[in-house]
C-alpha cells in the first residue's frame, strides 16, 4: 500500500485492522481486493477523519460487537464501512446534508466486482466472472 | 445511408426491437427497401462497455439500468412502482396507472428494444394454448400450432435456440417434425435443478382433486450453448456471439454476447435496410381510401418529418403500438385497440435449501416444472409455468445487498447488528442456500384491462403518455392461490425452509388479498393483447397475418397481437408470428411491385 494519511491518525495498517475486525476477512484477503486505499480515502471524505479515528480506537480496544459501539454515529459508521467492503456501496450517513438526494452510491464497477458478500458463499458479483460453460451445474465451490 | 425523406420506401418499420428487427430482416433479404425508424438512442452509440459499466455502478440494477434512454422516448421500469403501507400502490414513472392493481412490467425504448434486457428463455406455446377459449377463459386463436410450427423452427434458427427436442416432446407434449434438432444442445441444468430433480422427479403434488406429476424439465434458451451438428438436416449451426460462460447477469446484460438480442438480427440485415435512431414516430398517416400512406416522426433535430411507403409495420411494443394506433385514430372499428392488455403476473415464493446450492450462477433459470400449464384444470383457474430461480432471492426480495444491510443493522443475538467472523459465516450460510420459484400465470384477455391516452399527461415531446387500467381476474387470482398451494407442497418435498411472506409495503406494489389470504405478484415484462388478433373485424384489431382489418397495408406486430399470452415466455411465439407475417407482407408487396433485386435480375438478363 502506498497511500498514507496525513490528516487523520488512522494509518493504512490500522484501517485494514479495523476493516478486518468489522468484516471477518483477514487483512491479507482485504488487501487482495486492491480496494484498501480507495475505501479509506472514501471513508475520510464521507465521514471525516476524526470519526474514523475514534472508531479505530474503539475497535483497537477489542470492541467489534454492536454493544461496543455507542448508539448513533459510531455504530452507523461501523456498519457503513462493513457494507462498503461487502457490497462496494457507500450507504450514506444519517447526517448527510442533502437528504433529498439518495446519499447511497456504488463506489465503482471495480468495487462492485470486489464485494465480499459473493465470496462468503463462493460466488461472484453478476457480470464480473466467466467461470465457463456449464460451470453452474457443479456443486458450489467452498467459500473463499 | 440515403436520406430517409425525399423518396418512397417499400416498407417502413416502426421500432427496431424484437419484432421490427425480424420483419426488416426478412423483407430486406427479399430485396425490399426498408426504412426502420427507432425512437431510442442507438444502443451501440455508447457501446457495450459503457452499458456494462452503467450496470455495475447502478445502485438499483433494474432491467433498464445499463441502457441509455432518450428523454424524448421515456421507458417504464420496475422501480416506477411502490406499494403503500396499507396496500395499494403508487406509480411515478412514464405510465399513468389507474387500475385497482398495477401493470408492473417495464419495456425499453432503445435501439434493440426490450430484447436487450430480456432473460432469453424461449419456449414454444403448447397446441392447447391456441384453443384457450374452449376452456371458457380467454380467446381462441385464428390459427393453430401447426400453422405456426415451420415459423417456430425458423425463429429458433434466427434466435439460436438451445434445447432438447426429445425432452420437449416428452415432458411438454410439443409436436416436432421427425428428426428435428435445435440449433444448439440444451443449456446445462444448474446444480439447483439437479437437487430439485432428485427430490421431485416422479413425485406428485395435489391441485384440488387432481394430482400433478412432477418432472424437472430443461427450458429452451435463446443463448449460445454447444452447437448441434445435426441441426438443419446436418448443416449444423454457427452461432454469433460467445458461448454462455455463466456471467449470471442475462437480465439485463450479457457480457459475453451469448444471449440473443435483436442487434444480432440487425447485423444480418441486407444493405437495403436503413435504420434511423432518435426517430420518434408520432402518427400513421391514413389516406382517404383507408390505406396507410406513411408516418410522421420527430427527429433528433426536433423537426417533424414525413416519410411514405407502400407498407407500414408498427413494431413499437404492445403498449406503444396501441398508443400509435390511438394517436392515428386508426384500426379501431372493433373498439379493441388498447384493450385486452395481458401480462404474466408472477407469484414468487422463496426459501432456504438444506445445503449450499450455489445460487447466483449461470442463467437466471435453466429448468422448470411444466405440468401445470395444460389440462382441464385451466377451466377453473389460470394455468401456470413454474421456473426454478437460480438467482437466489433477487427477484423476490432484491439482491444479497439487502440481506447484508439487514444483518448489519438488525442481526445478532441482541438484534443490534452483526459484524466480523459471525457476519461472514451467517451471510455465507444463508445466501448460499437461497432459491426461489417463479410461477408465471396466464392472464385472460379482458377488454377492461386497457391502454388509453389522456391529453392531460404528456411526455417531453408533448405526446400523451399511456394511461393503463389493469386488474387481475378471479380466475387469475385462483391460479395464484393454486400456485401457492403447489409451492407449499414443493417446499415440503424439498425439506426447504419456506421464507415466503407477503405484506403490504413499498416493496410489494402488487399486494392483494384473496379469500382472506395475502398474496403479491411481480410481472415478467410480457405485455400482450393490445391489438388483438382474431377472425372477425368486429371483435379484433388484426387478422391472422397481424394486418389491421381496417387498413390493408398497415401491420401491427409483436405480442400485442396475441389473443392469449399462454404460460410460455412469449417472445419466441412473437418472433414466429413476425416471420410468418413478413412472408405475407412480401406477398402483399409483390402483388403491387417487384423488389429491387428481382428488378436487377431482369435488367441483368440483357447483358452478355
Ligand atoms: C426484464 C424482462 C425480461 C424478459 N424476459 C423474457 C424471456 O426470457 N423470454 C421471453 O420470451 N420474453 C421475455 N421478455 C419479453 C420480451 O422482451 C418482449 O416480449 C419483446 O422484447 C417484445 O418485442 P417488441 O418488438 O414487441 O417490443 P420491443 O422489444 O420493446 O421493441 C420495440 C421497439 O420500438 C421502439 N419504439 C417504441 N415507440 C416508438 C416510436 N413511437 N417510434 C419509433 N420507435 C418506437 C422501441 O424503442 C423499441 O426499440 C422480457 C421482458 C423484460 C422486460
Ligand atoms: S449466464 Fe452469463 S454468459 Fe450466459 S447468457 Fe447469462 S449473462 Fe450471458
Amino acid at each position: 500500500m502506498t497511500i498514507t494519511w496525513e490528516r487523520g491518525m488512522t494509518t493504512v495498517a490500522e484501517f485494514l485492522a479495523l476493516s478486518s475486525a468489522l468484516t471477518g476477512f483477514s487483512p491479507a484477503e482485504l488487501r487482495g481486493t486492491g480496494m484498501v486505499g480507495a475505501y479509506q480515502a472514501l471513508v475520510v471524505q464521507q465521514a471525516g477523519a476524526e470519526p474514523l479515528d475514534r472508531l479505530t480506537a474503539t475497535v483497537a480496544r477489542g470492541g467489534i460487537g454492536p454493544s461496543a459501539f455507542g448508539d448513533g454515529p459510531e455504530r452507523e459508521l461501523a456498519q457503513a464501512i462493513a457494507q462498503l467492503w461487502y457490497l462496494g456501496t457507500w450507504p450514506g450517513l444519517g447526517g448527510s446534508t442533502a437528504p433529498e438526494r439518495d446519499p447511497a452510491f456504488v463506489v465503482s464497477a471495480r468495487a462492485y466486482a470486489e464485494g465480499l458478500v459473493w465470496r462468503t458463499f463462493g460466488g461472484h458479483a453478476p457480470s464480473t466472472a466467466a467461470p465457463g460453460h456449464g460451470s453452474w451445474s457443479h456443486p458450489p465451490a467452498d467459500p473463499a | 445511408m440515403t436520406a430517409p425523406g425525399g423518396r418512397r420506401w417499400d416498407v417502413i418499420v416502426v421500432g427496431a426491437g424484437f419484432a421490427g428487427s425480424l420483419v426488416a430482416k426478412v423483407l430486406g433479404d427479399r430485396g425490399w427497401r426498408v426504412l426502420v425508424l427507432e425512437a431510442g438512442a442507438g444502443a451501440t452509440d455508447a457501446g457495450p462497455d459503457r452499458a456494462l459499466e452503467a450496470y455495475r455502478t447502478a445502485l438499483v440494477k433494474s432491467p433498464n439500468s445499463p441502457y441509455p434512454t432518450s428523454p424524448s422516448a421515456p421507458s417504464p421500469d420496475v422501480p416506477d412502482l411502490t406499494g403503500r403501507p396499507d396496500g395499494g400502490y403508487r406509480a411515478h414513472g412514464y405510465l399513468v396507472q389507474r387500475g385497482p392493481l398495477p401493470y408492473a412490467s417495464g419495456y425499453l425504448r432503445a435501439n434493440g428494444g426490450t430484447g436487450l434486457a430480456w432473460t432469453g428463455l424461449a419456449p414454444r406455446m403448447h397446441p392447447e394454448d391456441f384453443r384457450a377459449g374452449d376452456f371458457g377463459h380467454g380467446r381462441n386463436w385464428p390459427i393453430g400450432y401447426q400453422d405456426l410450427e415451420p415459423y417456430y423452427r425458423a425463429a429458433e434458427h434466427e434466435l439460436g435456440v438451445a434445447a432438447d427436442a426429445d425432452e420437449q416432446r416428452e415432458a411438454v407434449g410439443l409436436p416436432f417434425p421427425d428428426g428435428y434438432r435445435f440449433p444448439m444442445r440444451a443449456i446445462p441444468r444448474s446444480h439447483l435443478d439437479h437437487v430439485m430433480a432428485e427430490a421431485l422427479d416422479g413425485r406428485s403434488v395435489r391441485d384440488r382433486e387432481a394430482r400433478v406429476r412432477l418432472r424437472v424439465t430443461t427450458t429452451p434458451h435463446a443463448r449460445n450453448g454447444v452447437p448441434d451438428p445435426g441441426h438443419d438436416g446436418g448443416a449444423g449451426y454457427r452461432p454469433d456471439g460467445g458461448r454462455c460462460v455463466g456471467h449470471a447477469s442475462c437480465v439485463p446484460i450479457c457480457p459475453s454476447g451469448a444471449k440473443y438480442t435483436p442487434l444480432r438480427t440487425q447485423a444480418r440485415w441486407a444493405p437495403s435496410v436503413a435504420l434511423v435512431t432518435d426517430a420518434v414516430v408520432t402518427r400513421v398517416r391514413i389516406a382517404a381510401n383507408g390505406r396507410a400512406g406513411g408516418v410522421d416522426y420527430l427527429a433528433h433535430d426536433g423537426r417533424t418529418h414525413t416519410v411514405e411507403a407502400e407498407l407500414v409495420v408498427l413494431a413499437a411494443h404492445a403498449i406503444e403500438n396501441a398508443k400509435l394506433l390511438l394517436l392515428s385514430d386508426a384500426a379501431n372499428r372493433s373498439d379493441q385497440v388498447g384493450r385486452n392488455l395481458m401480462d404474466h403476473p408472477v407469484l414468487l415464493t422463496w426459501g432456504l435449501m438444506k445445503h449450499q446450492i450455489g445460487p447466483y450462477r449461470g442463467p437466471g433459470s435453466t429448468s422448470g416444472l411444466e405440468g401445470f400449464r395444460f389440462g382441464p384444470a385451466r377451466a377453473r383457474r389460470a394455468p401456470f409455468r413454474v421456473e426454478i430461480g437460480n438467482w437466489g432471492w433477487t427477484w423476490a426480495l432484491g439482491p444479497p445487498d439487502l440481506r447484508v444491510a439487514e444483518l448489519l443493522r438488525t442481526g445478532g443475538p441482541d438484534g443490534r447488528g452483526l459484524f466480523g467472523a459471525e457476519l461472514r459465516r451467517t451471510l455465507g450460510d444463508r445466501v448460499g442456500r437461497e432459491f426461489a420459484f417463479q410461477f408465471e400465470m396466464e392472464q385472460d384477455a379482458d377488454p377492461a384491462n386497457r391502454v388509453t391516452l389522456d391529453p392531460r399527461h404528456r411526455d417531453r415531446l408533448g405526446l400523451p403518455r399511456p394511461v393503463v387500467h389493469y386488474d387481475l381476474s378471479d380466475w387469475v387470482k385462483r391460479g395464484i392461490a393454486a400456485a401457492k398451494g403447489v409451492s407449499d407442497q414443493l417446499m415440503g418435498l424439498l425439506g426447504a425452509e419456506d421464507r415466503t411472506r407477503f405484506e403490504p409495503g413499498p416493496a410489494w406494489p402488487g399486494y392483494f388479498e384473496h379469500e382472506g389470504r395475502p398474496y403479491a405478484y411481480r410481472a415478467a415484462g410480457h405485455g400482450a393483447g393490445t391489438h388483438i388478433m382474431g377472425d372477425s373485424p368486429a371483435t379484433s384489431v388484426v387478422d391472422q397475418w397481424q394486418r389491421c382489418w381496417d387498413h390493408s397495408n398497415l401491420y401491427a406486430v409483436g405480442c400485442g397481437s396475441m389473443p392469449t399470452v399462454a404460460t410460455s415466455n412469449p417472445s419466441l411465439t412473437m418472433a414466429a408470428l413476425a416471420l410468418r407475417s413478413a412472408d405475407r407482407m412480401h406477398q402483399d408487396l409483390l402483388a403491387r411491385h417487384r423488389p429491387i433485386r428481382l428488378k436487377r435480375a431482369f435488367e441483368g438478363a440483357d447483358l452478355p
